[in-house]
């Protein structure tokens, strides 16, 4: 095979993979979540929701986060966090039910302020 | 996301270099570094765009790891079977068609399975419960053919004999508690070191290396190369405990004698293809098959329809960009390489892989290489095929699955 059309190949393939990934990227961005509409069905599914921070419990191997929006919700995080009372941050996790309880299993926090 | 996703893949298509030109350094030691720092980094970015790193990384891997193997004799378990031929090559001065050959390999069998990843989907499940009670078998009965295949009997002695003391060795070694990179010295000597040490004892000179179209392939032997390499390396990528290597067997088994130049495009498709497989696998079965799978298991339990998607575009563009990537560092390779005296070179080599050994296995690895470099010397002298040395990996996997 010539050299020329292997460089030719790898352009147009590297070409439709970088449209064919902008095409896909668009369907699994998360879109932002209000807490009110968190519901039975998003049970087990992915949700990213903003708040403020009304609580912080920390463990040694697990911190629970109470937002506010002014719904409340916990978030489970597996890892002490540096977050106090009052921040502002956005969560990104799986939604799960505990005792009648809507939480979030938290895979993802950034503070946005 | 989609900025995510390319400052993701182009960052894992740079750590794929890294991994891939340098011997001892694998995709398995830096995806389990990211997950030891991930808590850190999912503050950064995302789960998918963590993952979207590692599979960039491990495709570009199987893209250039024909680089060190054919030009500095050092391969990994993937490359093999392929230093004696790119070796062969790079002393009739074409070192860079070598890798050109295994980046076609690689390259087409990577499209071709793309293509083929929608329809092979629904039987994969079949296909895993109806083969996965007779892999053992299967296997034992790939090693006989090879074995047999040497027609005189003397030759099938000597081959059944490399065989199994490379077994034994690959036994002792993948069963030793607390050895680091146990595959660096057992490979490196069986293939890469013993086959450098023969090629000292003649009066070798690395002659100039040509930058030339002057390799041609048949177009038959291009597809039954592929069509081997895609067949063999996606239903090792679907079994547990075959790699790479095995597919490589197996698939020669398969295609028979296709020359040299198209049993290294076979090589080059072999591990891509294995490596991207196993991303169906892992959406289809929730198993992982490889190292870099496992770090991916570990940040996401599974994954969507939507997520396999996006590993697999961001799989064909890291591809891509690394079969351009391999052609420029096979160049610098082949212009570097024959600026320095060639027993100094091959000297210098084995120094390298065996302070690499130390490194990451200490002691121990260097009597593991000093073994395997005893061992496959054996092939050569008794004018039997290297290939047999792939016992070291076969016979351990055999033993798995028969008992």
């Amino acid at each position: 095979m010539k050299e020329k059309t292997l460089l030719r190949i790898a352009i147009i393939g590297a070409l439709v993979g970088i449209f064919l990934l902008y095409v896909i990227s668009g369907s699994i961005k998360l879109d932002e979540t209000s807490i009110g509409r968190i519901e039975e069905e998003d049970i087990g599914n992915d949700v990213k929701v903003k708040g403020m921070v009304k609580d912080v419990f920390n463990s040694e191997k697990l911190s629970i986060v109470t937002i506010s929006q002014p719904e409340d919700l916990k978030v489970l995080l597996f890892d002490n966090v540096s977050i106090d009372e009052g921040d502002y941050i956005e969560v990104i996790g799986e939604v799960e039910e505990y005792k009648g309880e809507r939480e979030v299993i938290g895979n993802r926090v950034r503070m946005i302020g | 996301m989609f900025f995510d996703f390319m400052i993701a893949l182009l960052i894992g298509v740079l750590a794929g270099c890294i991994t891939g030109l340098i011997p001892g350094i694998h995709v398995n030691l830096i995806s389990m570094i990211l997950i030891s720092v991930s808590g850190y980094l999912l503050g950064i970015t995302d789960v998918v765009s963590l993952c979207v790193f590692i599979i960039a990384m491990s495709v570009t891997h199987t893209f250039l790891d024909s680089i060190p193997s054919i030009f500095l004799g050092a391969p990994d378990a993937d490359m093999a079977l392929g230093v004696l031929p790119g070796h062969r090559l790079l002393l009739e001065g074409k070192g860079y068609e070598a890798v050109k050959l295994t980046v076609i390999g690689s390259l087409l069998a990577l499209i071709a399975t793309l293509l083929l990843i929608p329809f092979m989907i629904p039987f994969v499940p079949r296909i895993y419960s109806f083969v996965q009670p007779y892999i053992g078998y299967i296997l034992i009965f790939v090693v006989a053919y090879m074995i047999l295949k040497e027609k005189k009997f003397s030759k099938i002695a000597w081959s059944s004999f490399v065989f199994f003391i490379s077994g034994v060795l690959g036994i002792i070694v993948l069963g030793w508690n607390n050895l680091n990179q146990p595959l660096l010295p057992m490979l490196s000597g069986l293939f890469g070191i013993s086959a450098l040490v023969t090629s000292l004892s003649g009066d070798t000179k690395i002659p100039e290396q040509k930058i030339t179209e002057s390799i041609e392939v048949g177009l038959f032997d291009k597809v039954k190369a592929i069509s081997a390499a895609v067949f063999s390396g996606s239903l090792t990528g679907i079994m547990p405990g075959l790699g790479a290597a095995q597919a490589a067997i197996i698939a020669m088994q398969i295609v028979g004698d296709i020359g040299v130049y198209a049993f290294m495009i076979l090589l080059g498709g072999i591990n891509t293809v294995n490596f991207t497989f196993s991303l169906v696998t892992f959406f289809t079965l929730g198993k992982a098959r490889n190292g870099a799978v496992v770090a991916i298991l570990e940040i996401i339990k599974e994954i969507s329809l939507s997520q396999l998607l996006v590993f697999l575009f961001a799989a064909l563009v890291a591809g891509c960009v690394a079969a351009l990537l391999a052609l420029f560092f096979a160049r610098v390779f082949s212009n570097l390489i024959v600026k320095v005296n060639y027993r100094r070179l091959v000297v210098g080599i084995i120094s390298f892989i065996t302070l690499m050994v130390f490194y990451f296995s200490g002691i121990v690895g260097l009597l593991i290489l000093v073994t395997s470099t005893a061992v496959g010397i054996i092939p050569g002298l008794l004018r039997v095929k290297r290939s047999h040395a792939m016992g070291c990996l076969l016979l351990p996997v055999i033993l798995f699955f028969v008992l």
